[in-house]
């Protein structure tokens, strides 16, 4: 018993010794290492060029990447899918191919220039690489976003303003289905038209409508000139059922909004 | 001295509060495990293996947060800097959290740094003097021919082991056990270190490549120090508190209001000279905002010297003065 346990102390010991050096060594490399970086030995600067990654697109299933505003992204509704959920669910039951939502990656409130910056990575360029279809909705913010808040003010939204916004919004988004088309030149792009969420408002309903029937009208025609992009309409679905579409904060869809949204896509390009 | 410090150790061995904090290593572990290979699982599932896909959305996901106002602000400021440095990541096709013992290791120290691995130095600190006192055998240790302040000295000494040998067991353990799960490679595994945060935004002009043993070491190095605080603090305790309850008691007290106010630090700067706010040593490592503005790994290290001399300090004046036959 004795001379087990003056083993193990000197065991204890002999470890404590050897622990503590080893940690003074990582202590002090650490310390140096933070104070003066890359000094001390082991470490390298990284490549300024991040290597280029070619993933590998495949024919055999379909791929989806899905980018955008908040409609993408599905803000409204309650089960939190979305359009591009609900589509890739109603889809994978029309075809035989496997259908995959590689990534979805809109932001909510993403206007067409911050989403024309934002494709200039190369990481958001790697994953559309990888589709052969994607989603795309843009430009709500671009019109509404201080749409609303003029509301909220009492400032009437006048026809003249939202004009302005429209030409600006539209060469911003045209911007944005070229950079798309750069990053991959085969892929189907489909983009979900813009709806006027406020044509139930009096004031709002004859303006409102024109703003975005002139915003659709110039984002056809751009997407009219390239065979593999196709613009699927939703203001004639929302004009008329407002109160049934809409989600509680009279902006976006509710889960049955975008089932229709989702309906209409998959009928078009299944 | 010698002799003194083989009847210390002897006496932690003793104890078996040695044996009982490699249980509850033993134990704990497979059970983080476990939950990380749910994780892993799950990512597989979603993700087909593909941790780029993963990165990104995690990416997308992070910015999508920022813009609700629900979200206080000092976490979309912390969101904002971790954004950046798994865009990093991304850029240059790097995967921080490739599953394998090693990555496990790193992050499991990461989180044990402030709570988990103190708790454990003090099962053996708290009761190195306070058990002497209670059960009356101090008496017979002072009434050697040796000096005070010997018996004190081999007594942390001996601490000072300990610490050093808990948080390598820990290390070792987690690295042994997740290994089992995740497998044991990933030494060489490329990481990035020297981010340069201020405010919201991240400089990369200092950001270098370390690799992953590199890493797990200095990362172990910075624990250890922060561990040595802690034993010292406890040792301290353990002097003024003559029952054992009494000094665990105070000490887990101490860290866990240590765990609540670092969130609440941003608000109180004051808090940033309390010895519980700087523990987290490897945050400067791997370039985690500091609880208050302003922090640096210097600033950290100097107040954490000052409370650990202190408690050395009054360790040492208060047992060779003190009237210890009561």
């Amino acid at each position: 018993m004795k001379r087990k346990q003056s083993r193990l102390w000197s065991i204890i010991m002999a470890g404590g010794v050897a622990t503590t050096l080893l940690f003074l060594l990582g202590f002090g490399l650490a310390v140096a290492d933070i104070i003066a970086p890359a000094s001390i030995p082991f470490t390298e600067k990284p490549e300024s060029q991040a290597p280029i990654v070619e993933p590998e697109r495949s024919e055999q299933e379909i791929n989806i990447v899905s980018l955008g505003d908040s409609l993408t992204r599905g803000t409204g509704d309650e089960t939190g899918q979305g359009y591009v959920r609900r589509a890739v669910a109603q889809l994978s039951k029309e075809q035989t191919k496997p259908v995959k939502l590689v990534n979805n990656l809109a932001i909510n409130g993403q206007r067409a220039d911050q989403l024309a910056e934002r494709l200039k990575q190369q990481s958001v360029g790697n994953t559309l690489k990888q589709a052969n279809v994607i989603f795309l909705t843009i430009g709500g913010n671009d019109l509404f976003q201080s749409a609303r808040d003029d509301q909220m003010s009492n400032n009437p939204l006048n026809a003249e303003s939202l004009k302005v916004k429209v030409e600006k919004g539209t060469t911003d988004a045209i911007r944005v289905l070229k950079q798309i088309r750069e990053w991959n030149e085969s892929a189907l792009i489909v983009y979900v038209g813009l709806y006027n969420p406020f044509s139930d408002l009096k004031e709002m309903h004859q303006d409102g409508n024109e703003v975005v029937q002139q915003w659709n009208d110039t984002m056809f025609n751009e997407i009219n000139k390239d065979a593999n992009m196709i613009m699927i309409p939703t203001q004639d679905l929302f004009e008329r059922n407002i109160g049934k579409y809409l989600s509680s904060d009279h902006f976006h869809p509710n889960g049955i909004g975008y089932e229709a949204i989702a309906t209409r896509v998959v009928q078009s390009i299944k | 001295m010698l002799a003194l410090i083989q009847n210390e150790t002897i006496k932690v061995l003793k104890k078996r509060r040695f044996y009982v904090v490699l249980l509850i290593l033993l134990i704990l572990i497979p059970v983080f495990t476990y939950a990380q290979m749910k994780v892993a699982q799950n990512s597989l599932e979603k993700f087909d293996q593909d941790w780029r896909r993963e990165l990104t959305q995690q990416i997308t996901d992070l910015q999508n947060s920022l813009g609700s106002d629900r979200i206080p602000e000092e976490w979309k400021k912390f969101r904002k800097i971790i954004l950046q440095q798994l865009q990093y990541y991304l850029d240059h096709d790097v995967n921080p959290k490739e599953p394998n013992g090693v990555t496990f290791t790193r992050t499991f120290m990461d989180n044990s740094v402030n709570l988990f691995i103190p708790l454990l130095v003090m099962a053996i600190a708290s009761d190195i003097v306070s058990s002497e006192r209670s059960t009356g055998t101090i008496k017979m240790l002072l009434t050697r021919p040796v000096r005070r302040w010997k018996v004190l000295m081999s007594k942390w000494l001996v601490l000072m082991m300990f610490t050093g040998v808990i948080v390598f067991v820990t290390a070792l353990l987690s690295y042994v056990i997740s290994g089992a799960v995740f497998g044991y490679g990933g030494w060489t595994i490329p990481l990035f270190t020297g981010f340069d945060i201020s405010g919201t935004s991240v400089n990369y002009n200092d950001v270098h490549i370390v690799p992953a043993w590199l890493y797990v070491l200095m990362q172990c190095g910075l624990i250890w120090f922060a561990s040595i605080v802690v034993a010292a603090l406890g040792f301290m305790i353990s002097v003024l508190v003559r029952s054992t309850a009494a000094s665990i008691v105070t000490l887990m007290a101490t860290l866990i209001a240590g765990t609540i106010l670092y969130n609440m630090a941003s608000s109180w700067p004051t808090a940033k000279y309390l010895f519980m706010i700087n523990l987290k040593l490897t945050d400067y490592l791997a370039g985690t905002p500091t609880p208050v503005d302003g922090m640096t790994l210097p600033f950290s290290l100097a107040v954490l010297s000052i409370w650990a001399i202190c408690a050395l300090f009054i360790a040492f004046s208060v047992f060779t003065k003190q009237d210890m036959m009561n």
